[in-house]
């Protein structure tokens, strides 16, 4: 067990069915006490480093938390250049997992070490050198730091990123593989390609196991203020919510238990055709996420003047003064930090991880893995290839009993 | 919570692009073909078997502080 903590699972079977899941977490939930009575400048240089892996998406809440709670304006640019950065991140994030996950689904096909490799590390220089454009070195991520427009935007390293996805991810371009609309269409995809992400749902159709895992769970509210604002969402009631020690551990919203992922955030023809027959079961959740990897692509490469749609603004006339969200839409989900800052230094801060509501003990990985059938060895395939496919980046052990 | 510890990289085997990184009393091997020009000495985040990004002794100290703080490395 690592220092981030694990999920124990516990699934209990009844006659070749599992009817029923517990789960229990050792995740380390109130890590972010730490930054108690500590500036909040320090804080926020800490942030990526203490949570280092979504570090973007991380520094990101934190910042947008803190120049709220301070009441600090931030230009729509600094805010665009942000947003990019971390769907930069969530790219990232999940072409990793596809390489480093993925092909021990398929018995037959394994990744090439050095290629793996290689790729991995091309991604980085890709993200490295869009970072390094967008913010000529300065730290978006800081209080009242200038981020200058750029006048043309290079669009070298997301080019590269494009193509990389088309050799290795999709078999053509991310803007073509988009362009597939229907199932009938999606087989058509996945049977006369050869890539990792094709051979698994080759294998999902042909055990016919689309709808495994389907069931009820609500999707979380969405991600930006503006969009929560137009769904009549009242922020101040996030923030009563924070009041509760427990909400970060066990959250719920409304006393139900909610779903965030990219399944709950992406939409496209192809996704609703596929929820039409499976619900929300396997193959929608692999192809909502190759669905955002294909959109994220394709959409950093619009010209960096033109202004993004919905991004967040400051919010200080909604919560009372030194407090402040931060809500960032993360490659595993919504992530939330909460903070309240007093002279300049840090009264509370919490963060609640979209791990927490995916893996709540009611929530939509217990729902999923209710009603698995059949022996013990392919629940326990099942069972990964689930959990993976909601949330790939947890530490977790399950038994069956 | 995606936490990372510093770690800190003890021997290199160049052929290999790997490395033996040791986060406190415990060693580990880790690729460090993602990153440039790793030494004996340098402090690294580990992410999945992989050396993520170089951090200075400095963060290195400050962050393994934090965690000692927060009581993740007892």
């Amino acid at each position: 067990m690592g220092i981030e903590g694990f999920l124990d699972i516990q699934l209990t079977m009844n006659e070749s069915v599992i009817c029923d899941v517990e789960i229990l977490s050792s995740r380390p939930v109130y890590a972010s006490q730490v930054f108690v009575g500590k500036p909040v400048i320090e804080s926020l240089n800490m942030l990526p480093l203490l949570f280092s892996i979504c570090g973007v998406a991380q520094a990101c809440a934190g910042i947008r938390a803190c120049e709220q709670a301070l009441g600090h304006q931030i230009s729509s640019y600094a805010e665009q250049v942000r947003d990019k950065l971390v769907r930069m991140e969530t790219l990232r994030e999940h072409l990793w997992r596809i390489f480093l996950d993925w092909p021990n689904f398929l018995e037959n096909q394994s990744l090439n070490k050095k290629i793996q490799t290689q790729t991995m590390s091309d991604i980085i220089k890709c993200q490295q050198d869009y970072r390094k454009f967008l913010t000529s070195g300065s730290n978006p991520f800081l209080l009242e730091q200038d981020i200058s427009p750029v006048s043309t935007e290079n669009s070298q390293p997301i080019r590269q990123l494009n193509r990389l996805l088309e050799k290795s991810i999709f078999a053509m371009s991310p803007a073509q593989w988009l362009e597939i609309d229907t199932i009938e269409k999606l087989q058509y995809w996945y049977e006369s390609s050869e890539t990792v992400t094709a051979n698994l749902l080759k294998k999902i159709h042909q055990n016919e196991w689309q709808g495994l895992g389907r069931n009820n769970t609500k999707g979380l509210f969405t991600s930006t203020t503006d969009a929560l604002e137009s769904e009549g969402f009242d922020l101040s009631t996030l923030r009563e919510q924070f009041e509760d020690k427990n909400f970060v551990k066990k959250p719920q919203w409304y006393g139900t238990c909610c779903e965030t992922s990219s399944l709950t955030r992406v939409d496209s023809a192809l996704l609703q055709d596929l929820y039409n027959y499976w619900g929300n079961g396997i193959m929608s959740r692999l192809v909502a996420r190759l669905t955002e990897m294909a959109q994220i692509a394709h959409s950093l490469l619009d010209d960096v003047e033109q202004p993004i749609q919905n991004f967040s603004k400051n919010r200080s006339d909604i919560l009372g003064d030194g407090d402040g969200i931060g809500i960032v839409s993360a490659a595993r989900g919504l992530l939330i930090h909460h903070v309240c800052i007093e002279q300049s230094q840090i009264e509370k801060y919490q963060i609640l991880a979209p791990t927490e509501w995916n893996f709540h003990p009611q929530g939509v990985v217990a729902q999923s893995l209710i009603g698995l059938e059949g022996g013990k060895e392919q629940i326990n395939r099942q069972a990964d290839l689930l959990i993976n496919a909601i949330d790939p980046c947890v530490g977790y052990k399950f038994h069956i009993v | 919570m995606c936490l990372a510890l510093p770690a800190k990289i003890m021997t290199i085997d160049e052929g290999s692009d790997m490395a033996t990184v040791a986060l406190g009393e415990v060693k580990k091997e880790v690729s460090i073909a993602l990153i440039e020009d790793a030494k004996i000495n340098d402090y690294v985040l580990i992410h999945v078997g992989y050396a993520l990004n170089k951090i200075s002794p400095e963060e290195a100290e400050r962050t393994l502080q934090l965690f000692a703080e927060a009581g993740l490395t007892e």
